[in-house]
């Protein structure tokens, strides 16, 4: 264990000893084990690296690492090489004795593992020839490629916690102007400004104050808060500490969701490792403040994410939100004035006191300044996390980052801001992506999910998706979302199963509009969204479920059938014989039939047709 | 301290801070509310106490629940417009399917021109009535007993005893639920020496002197051990007990 | 010690549970539901006992505790099986088609969403995303993340899961 640092020149002294230790030109082999990556067998391409090194005799500890999210997790296995900032795709266990001999040794690059540009056909050797990268301004998720998110060493050799220094310098009241003056406003979703926010807690009556963070990413399909807590976790935690020392706490907590294990861990270790150099605890850096964090695992419910909720679970209470007579900042956690921010929110305040609020501000827009994660998923070609200024558009991000849509399929839609947000057609493709613009449109910036749909996406199905979460979401209090949000989900199953009428919809519309009046939080308030965003933007698929009893987008099961296309068939009986009811027969040879009244459209024929002759309709 | 505001453009004095729903009702008001109790903090679950405030210098009415507001100085409410009618029978419409036959719901029915109901009723409730305002399980906390707890969430949310019991094995049979359900759905049966409540067959006390059952051993024990009741007379009915008191004032001489 | 608190726990059960609880002071409220995961990570559930030491342990109504255990997913008040087959519910997993898998996984398990088969082999679950969306729709059996599934291979995983032949 090192000794606590006594002061801001203690903490350059380390981080100079670091740094004279560290050879720039080495060469170093970071591994993404970020969740995506990991799934696709990350650890084991690690693994195998470091075995395949130090085989080689290479010092394992300094010239591979294995790294939180890179990013680019369509590629996954990633693998970058500093300084060369190499990046190898879809690496395999197999690859790595050339990468190790040819790259880690030799500096030479392995070409079929390069990322090929599919508009130019040309490989891509670094970051920058990537489109998906070099569209982007990455300022939060840089530093994941740079670092080890276990070691705090590394974090402090990229200049870490010199914001911390920094903070102290300017005095309490200066870091809070600069935090108000950059325009940051809340990432978790209602992008309140923060410095208001640390301001009136800073401001409330009361000896003890606390800092939360919220870590409790709920949306589904939204994973950048689990990113930068795998991935930089002391930026998290440097945030909070300035924020504590701007607002006069003591005690902080992270509320990290369950479903994240590493995240978990990792700022567990964090704060260890922050507390063991004295930048945690009594007399933080010898200064006068004195704040510690403690980690606070979520239990599971996406109404956690609403702050009143989080706040009674980390009271040891039921997740049921109350009522806010008066505001969280003067009257949250045990009563006492709390102030809650989000993982991202966090991380951008390290960056604002060290490079200071003109040019925070030079990033994004007049009212949504710096940069936003988002989660770029469902069907479009790269999937990732993408940081981009705020202000650029759904076509930037979609498109010119994400490589459009898979298969030469249409785009259809784009669902942002999570559960509760809305989906935007193809005609709003060029709206700028910002707090207040996405609002005006139906839907919301949430915690910076997206959710690209094409033709293949039924929105009817879309909706009912979003409901049944929403309605084993409610914590069950108000009358109007606990048994309003099952209604709706049922109504639009009637529509999905083709016993709608326009009567449904009327009906599905009145009710949504009593559910989105009377509801006590933002949960239920929300709670209606998707299915008005939808009946707003794609009513013609609607129609189409009730008055043709179709779905275009052939999904809904009940108004679909399976056939065999004759001509495609080859008769190779695969299909039969893993067929689950036994729907299928045929001659061995011959062009095969589905008998529709024996068939329950489970689809593992056509998952299993090597000749794609599987039809529906 | 008190403040002023005007209900449905009459004016009114409350105590400030007091629930705009019981100042409603101080002054002769009516709005509809299943869930609220004065005496136990509202949770603002039924959503049929729905009015519209306006505060001064803030422009619009809003829309909110008046249990769980507080009053405030120069407040502005409107207790039945047609947008508050039109939520509130929603919200019933949404309830009635668990208690088609609880009058304090035609009741409300009635007054919000309610006629037919727009779902079927819902059969295999856990709790066949129970419309989930949680006042017995808040009532018994209250009380201190714990023998309730509200389960789950969401569509899958319930009341009941806890670990999946169909006997709340804390319960005492003070019948306090009984009393605050607001649909009549928690059964409570007396029989000349027993009371059934909650799957628990409890033992009644008989008073000592009228030989009238007053509630059940396990409560009185727990209400001596609490000094609820004086240990002088601890054994008898209300009845007697206040007969005694008055028994018991010394004679003027 | 109650009698309903000890039926179904051993002796040395209890001292599990109070050693994960020695790591909470008394009387501390705010660390149930970290005390509750820490119990369960014991037992894979959590068992009336330990739910009743948790709520002793930290002065709660035993009501409380079990509403509270009841309230969030990541709680599981019944025994779960031998394996465990999490889908991925998902926006991006649900736009790829995780409805299907569920289907096809409790068709053959024989159990619905949150159920576990009879015989204790199999527990079947969903999970709100794990943050992978990349590889979806993605099924995590004990723990491991399958991605790219379709029906057709997570119905063979489940038939090796239940031990082979035995689903169909």
């Amino acid at each position: 264990m090192t000794a606590r640092l006594a002061g801001p020149r203690a903490l350059t002294r380390y981080r100079e000893a670091l740094t004279r230790a560290r050879d720039p030109g080495r060469r170093v082999v970071s591994v993404c084990v970020g969740t995506g990556c990991r799934a696709n067998g990350a650890r084991e391409v690690y693994a195998a690296l470091r075995a395949q090194a130090e085989k080689h005799g290479v010092a394992c500890e300094e010239q591979s690492r294995a790294t939180g999210c890179l990013g680019f997790c369509q590629c996954g296995p990633l693998l970058s090489v500093a300084p060369e900032g190499i990046v190898y795709q879809h690496v395999r266990v197999a690859d790595v004795p050339e990468i190790v001999e040819r790259t880690l040794l030799g500096g030479e690059t392995v070409e079929r593992l390069l990322y090929v540009d599919p508009a130019t056909g040309r490989p891509c050797r670094t970051e920058e020839e990537i489109p998906f990268y070099h569209r982007q301004q990455r300022v939060l998720l840089r530093d994941n490629a740079l670092l080890d998110p276990t070691s705090i060493d590394d974090y402090i050799a990229l200049g870490g916690y010199s914001a911390l220094c920094r903070a102290f310098e300017m005095g309490p009241v200066a870091v809070l102007e600069e935090v108000k003056r950059s325009g940051l406003r809340g990432r978790g979703g209602a992008g309140f400004p923060t410095g208001r926010k640390w301001e009136a807690c800073r401001d409330a009556a009361g000896d003890l104050r606390y800092v939360v963070c919220n870590a409790d990413e709920g949306d589904p399909g939204a994973f950048m808060d689990d990113a930068l807590l795998e991935g930089d976790p002391h930026s998290v935690l440097e945030g909070m500490i300035i924020g504590a020392f701007a607002i006069g706490a003591r005690e902080g907590y992270v509320y990290v969701r369950q479903e994240y294990p590493v995240a978990v861990e990792r700022i567990t270790r964090a704060i260890d490792q922050a507390r063991d150099l004295g930048l945690l605890g009594e007399s933080v850096l010898g200064s006068d403040l004195s704040f510690d964090v403690r980690v606070s695992r979520g239990g599971g419910a996406f109404v956690c994410g609403e702050a009143s909720a989080m706040m009674a679970s980390l009271e040891g209470r039921r997740g049921v939100p109350r009522r806010r007579i008066i505001h969280l900042s003067e009257r949250g956690l045990w009563g006492r004035p709390t102030n809650l921010n989000n993982v991202e929110t966090w991380a951008n305040v390290p960056q604002i006191v060290l490079r200071g609020a003109d040019w925070f501000r030079s990033m994004g827009t007049e009212r949504s300044t710096g940069t936003k994660i988002f989660s770029l998923v469902g069907k479009v070609n790269d999937t990732g996390l993408v940081e981009v200024p705020m202000g650029a558009t759904l076509r930037d991000i979609i498109f010119g980052i994400g490589g459009g849509i898979p298969g030469g399929k249409g785009f259809k839609a784009v669902q942002t801001g999570g559960p509760s947000g809305g989906c935007l057609p193809a005609e709003k493709l060029d709206t700028p992506v910002d707090f207040d613009t996405l609002v005006a449109e139906g839907s919301m910036m949430g915690s910076g999910g997206m959710i690209v749909m094409d033709e293949d996406t039924c929105m009817v199905d879309v909706a009912r998706y979003f409901l049944r979460f929403l309605a084993s979401e409610s914590c069950g209090n108000c009358t109007s979302c606990r048994e309003g949000l099952w209604r709706l989900r049922d109504l639009l199953g009637d529509i999905a199963e083709g016993r709608g009428t326009r009567d449904t919809i009327a009906l599905i519309e009145e009710l949504a509009d009593t559910v989105k009046a009377t509801s006590l939080c933002a949960l239920g308030t929300s709670a209606v969204n998707p299915v008005l965003s939808t009946l707003r933007h794609f009513r013609d698929e609607y129609l189409a479920h009730v008055d043709d009893k179709r779905c275009p987008a052939a999904v809904c099961k009940a108004l679909i059938t399976f056939s065999i296309d004759p001509d495609a068939c080859n008769g190779c009986t695969l299909c039969a014989a893993r067929c689950p009811q036994g729907a299928i027969s045929g001659e061995k040879r011959q062009p095969h039939t589905i008998a529709p009244e024996l068939c329950i459209k489970c689809g593992i024929c056509r998952d299993v047709c090597p000749r794609d002759a599987v039809r529906v309709h | 301290m008190d403040v002023r505001l005007t209900i449905d453009g009459h004016e009114a004095k409350a105590p400030k801070d007091m629930s705009l729903l019981d100042v409603v009702r101080r002054v002769g008001g009516e709005i509809p509310a299943l869930c609220h109790h004065e005496g136990i903090a509202p949770i603002a679950a039924c959503r049929l106490c729905l009015v519209e405030v306006r505060r001064p210098g803030r422009g619009e009415a809003v829309l909110t629940t008046s249990c769980d507001y507080p009053v405030s100085e120069g407040l502005e409410v409107v207790t039945a417009s047609p947008r508050i009618r039109r939520h509130r029978a929603m919200n019933l419409q949404l309830l009635l399917p668990y208690a088609p036959d609880a009058p304090a719901l035609h009741e409300i029915a009635e007054s919000l021109g309610v006629t037919a109901p727009l779902f079927a009723p819902v059969t295999g409730a856990p709790l066949p009535g129970c419309i989930l305002c949680e006042l017995c399980v808040r009532v018994c906390a209250a009380l201190g007993y714990h023998a309730l707890a509200a389960i789950g969430r969401g569509d899958h949310k319930r009341v009941g005893p806890p670990f999946g019991r169909s006997v709340a094995t804390a319960c005492v049979g003070c019948g306090a639920c009984h009393e605050v359900c607001p649909t009549g759905c928690i059964a409570m049966e007396d029989t000349a020496t027993t009371r059934r409540i909650w799957g628990r067959e409890l033992e009644l006390f008989t008073c000592r002197r009228c030989g009238k059952p007053f509630t059940t051993v396990a409560h009185r024990t727990v209400m001596v051990a609490r000094g609820d009741i004086p240990a002088e007379s601890c054994d008898l009915c209300e009845t007697c007990r206040s007969r005694d008191y008055a028994r018991r004032l010394a004679p003027v001489r | 010690m109650s009698a309903d608190r000890e039926r179904g726990v051993t002796a040395r059960e209890l001292r599990r549970i109070a050693a994960v609880l020695a790591r909470y002071p008394q009387g501390d409220a705010g660390s149930l539901v970290n005390a509750l995961h820490d119990v369960q990570a014991e037992f894979r559930y959590l068992p009336e006992a330990a739910l009743c030491e948790v709520a002793d342990h930290l002065g709660l109504p035993r009501a409380q505790v079990y509403g509270v255990a009841s309230f969030y997913q990541g709680f599981h008040l019944e025994p779960r099986g031998e394996h465990t087959c999490t889908v991925c519910m998902g926006t991006a997993c649900h736009v790829r088609g995780a409805a299907r898998l569920l289907e096809t996984i409790e068709r053959d398990a024989g159990v619905g969403a949150g159920g576990t088969t009879p015989d204790l082999k199999l527990t079947v679950e969903e999970v709100n995303c794990v943050g992978a969306c990349a590889i979806g729709p993605l099924v995590i059996v004990d723990g491991e993340y399958h991605g790219h599934m379709t029906a057709d291979r997570v119905s063979r995983l489940v038939a090796k899961l239940l031990g082979e032949g035995a689903s169909r």
